[in-house]
């Protein structure tokens, strides 16, 4: 049976091989930077986390509130996508050196990276406005 | 006991990184944990939702640190070594997916937890 024809007819789950029936044993070392690098998105969604809840809560004084309760979701959002995404990250690169192919750098940097504009952006804005009023 | 000289005759997997590489990971997990207890005080501390799950939320993930730091990474030194040792791939799927299905579930929660009206 093709992988197309298997793609029809099985479930999404069933779709991918396990993971230590994909190709060979890789260097250790790409697989234990593999798994630092899923704890670092794992922090990252942390503190993602933390600035979200803070800004909600600690700094009530700080902008509207309607700008406000934007940066928490944002940030929210964010950390929801980070940690999301973290393990599929490490199970796709993983699968890469398993298979000695190029490791794709995938969406998740791009969209933190825009997020955290946006959110230095609104930050910045109620900066200003507050320093000139 | 990991050898620490280098024999450029050996296989890879032989060289004198493996006890840092390993140390690394270790630590990588117990920064982790520290992150998570931090977050977890946090919730404890400060909130403006409901109450109770703010407090569930921090416990949760003060818990969870505390298991990374105290458990999860030593016992992820100690098996890397062993793997690497016996030429095995040191990976650990199912801790990974464990953290990563926790902290996105305190991310779905703290949605509650934040003032949004």
């Amino acid at each position: 049976m093709s992988s197309e024809q298997r793609g029809r007819t099985s479930p999404w789950w069933r779709r991918r091989p396990p993971l230590r029936e994909v190709g060979s044993d890789p260097d250790y070392r790409f697989t234990l930077a593999n798994e630092r690098t899923f704890l670092a998105w794992l922090r990252t969604s942390l503190g993602l986390t933390a600035g979200g809840v803070a800004i909600s809560s600690l700094v009530p004084q700080f902008g509207p509130q309607w700008l406000r309760v934007g940066l928490a979701l944002i940030l929210l959002v964010l950390a929801l996508v980070c940690a999301g995404g973290s393990y599929s990250r490490w199970e796709r690169a993983e699968r890469a050196l398993r298979t000695n192919s190029s490791l794709h750098p995938g969406v998740l940097p791009r969209v933190l990276a825009i997020g955290l504009v946006a959110v230095a952006l609104m930050t910045l804005a109620v900066v200003v406005i507050e320093a000139a009023g | 006991m990991i050898d620490g000289t280098y024999d450029p005759g050996q296989p890879e997997w032989t060289l004198p990184d493996l006890g840092a590489a390993a140390e690394r990971t270790s630590l990588a997990w117990q920064r982790s944990g520290l992150g998570m207890i931090a977050v977890g005080a946090l919730f404890v501390r400060v909130h403006q939702g409901p109450r109770l799950l703010s407090v569930l939320l921090g416990c949760v993930l003060i818990g969870t640190g505390i298991l990374a730091t105290a458990l999860v990474g030593p016992w992820r030194y100690r098996t890397i070594l062993a793997q690497v040792s016996a030429a095995q791939s040191p990976t650990s799927r199912w801790v990974m997916a464990l953290a990563a299905v926790v902290i996105c579930a305190v991310a779905c929660a703290s949605f509650g937890v934040v003032n949004l009206g």
